[in-house]
């Protein structure tokens, strides 16, 4: 019996040890670097126009006030946002241009770090005009200042200015796993926090996505001819993002999953204009795809089945 | 030696991964009576973060379509006239979001969409944020008034028993609150630099 138990919690902890510092395919998580800042970076370059407006000293949101707005249980006790608001323009520059250094692969941890902080400054800086994206995108950016993120698929390899690839080191499947982690967090409380609404339990909350002009890229209003449509796209959003985080590690039902967010998130950008959003979500599903893919030689040997293989 | 260092640099690391992963579910649902157990430090770690999150998009119902309709007054406009002047002006009419009610394809534009809805998370955000600022950003202003106006779209049944008819005639549109702000007058000096992104 004592022996069983032994070699159970033998057994735990060589598990723990893979899952948490086991190999990861480097390549994949600079493909995830790329695709996170790179959308961050288009989404900031946009705000850039307006960065004067909103966390200027004319923005509808007095300093002084920035973290009295916030309840108790969610105020940070100290600001981020360290500039002055009258240099609001030339930071953010700053910001938008080390997201495209870091898309590139130039930076590293430090910098990445650096990046985030300059993130959270202007997100809590201006909460009130805050996107889903900004917030996701954040975590994310902390996640990947652990990693060693640049150390494949950077423009400073390709010019040669780099030493050669370094060995991966422990932080960095830590961080991969915690970015997988939190993107399940993500779907399920979204998923419960929907159970709370009338319209999502009765099927017709995407119809109010839907008929809304403010939301909607498109005029749907003739989706209300087909109630039975809408109720199962309703049904299917809230199955999905609950069951997504515990179906992901399974390793047969991964595939499904995966093509099923990318449909997803596919059809939010579509139909809601919002692309940046679904393309940081999208980000970390290279993270749950085979790491033998990016393992292998040549992309001739590609085939779908590998593409899901159990990383 | 190495060795060592290794095994207590996982142990370590391996205890962060638990307190991490239990902090970012628990504060997932920060108010429920796990969240308020938490002790203070630990909130503030969160906080700090960005991970004291509840992740609620399109939740618990999606918004109908929201925006803010004001009026911006000039001395005498609205009778409570607070300074004089030789020219008295026409007040001042606008939304916001401007685009009131098509789609913000402009991503930084659409941020306004988000405030609006700041805005009506506690109304007292649009008295304390929203009228200040348009007296800052219309200079000689005297007086605002904000309406916040909220259009309710017809449920699924009811927009679906005539398909034929125009859904902005099933839309009902509801003022729910209006803000009534006097300007300081240390306000009317023009601020520099007032971007049209907020409307």
């Amino acid at each position: 019996m004592i022996k069983f138990f032994k070699s159970q919690i033998l057994q735990l902890r060589k598990d723990w040890d893979q899952f948490w510092f086991g190999d990861i395919c480097l390549l994949q998580l600079a493909l995830f670097r790329i695709v996170l800042c790179g959308t961050l970076f288009v989404m900031y370059l946009s705000r850039q126009f307006d960065a004067a407006a909103y966390f200027g000293e004319a923005s509808f949101i007095p300093r002084e006030m920035t973290l009295e707005l916030f309840q108790e249980f969610y105020r940070m006790r100290i600001p981020w946002h360290f500039w002055p608001d009258s240099q609001a323009v030339w930071i953010h520059g700053f910001f938008v241009v080390s997201l495209l250094l870091l898309t590139l692969g130039i930076g590293g941890r430090a910098f990445m770090l650096l990046t985030w902080v300059l993130h959270m400054g202007f997100l809590y800086r201006n909460y009130a005009i805050a996107f889903g994206a900004d917030l996701i995108g954040g975590g994310f950016l902390l996640y990947l200042a652990g990693t060693q993120s640049c150390a494949r698929l950077s423009l400073l390899n390709w010019l040669k200015l780099k030493m050669p690839m370094p060995k991966q080191d422990l932080l960095t499947p830590f961080f991969y796993r915690m970015i997988q982690i939190q993107l399940c967090v993500i779907y399920a409380f979204t998923g419960f926090e929907k159970l709370k609404g009338g319209t999502w339990w009765d099927g017709t909350a995407l119809w109010t996505i839907f008929a809304n002009t403010q939301l909607s890229a498109w005029n749907f209003e003739w989706t209300r001819q087909f109630p039975a449509v809408i109720a199962l796209l309703t049904f299917s959003t809230i199955l999905f993002e609950i069951y997504f985080p515990v179906l992901v590690w399974v390793k047969r039902a991964r595939p499904f999953l995966l093509l099923a967010g990318l449909a997803f998130h596919l059809g939010i950008a579509f139909t809601l204009a919002l692309p940046t959003f679904s393309a940081v979500m999208l980000a970390p599903y290279i993270l749950f795809l085979s790491k033998e893919l990016f393992q292998q030689e040549s992309l001739s040997k590609f085939s779908f089945q590998n593409l899901f293989r159990r990383s | 030696m190495k060795l060592s260092v290794k095994f207590f640099f996982k142990f370590f690391l391996s205890i962060f991964a638990i307190f991490h992963v239990t902090l970012i579910i628990v504060l997932a649902n920060g108010p429920s009576i796990l969240g308020r157990l938490n002790p203070p430090w630990l909130i503030d770690y969160a906080n700090q973060m960005g991970f004291n999150q509840t992740w609620n998009f399109f939740s618990p119902d999606p918004s109908h379509i929201n925006y803010i309709h004001y009026l911006v007054f000039f001395d005498s406009n609205v009778g409570n006239s607070t300074t004089i002047s030789a020219e008295v002006k026409e007040p001042v009419e606008g939304f916001i979001p401007e685009q009131l009610k098509t789609v913000e394809l402009d991503s930084s534009k659409r941020r306004m969409l988000h405030a609006v809805r700041y805005m009506s998370l506690d109304e007292s955000r649009t008295e304390k944020l929203m009228a200040p600022w348009l007296c800052k950003k219309f200079p000689g202003a005297t007086h605002v008034r904000l309406k916040h106006i909220l259009d309710i779209l017809p449920n699924l049944d009811q927009a679906s028993i005539d398909p034929d008819r125009p859904l902005e005639d099933l839309i009902q549109s509801k003022p729910y609150r209006t803000v009534e702000f006097d300007c300081p007058s240390s306000l009317e000096a023009p601020l520099t630099e007032i971007d049209e992104a907020g409307g």
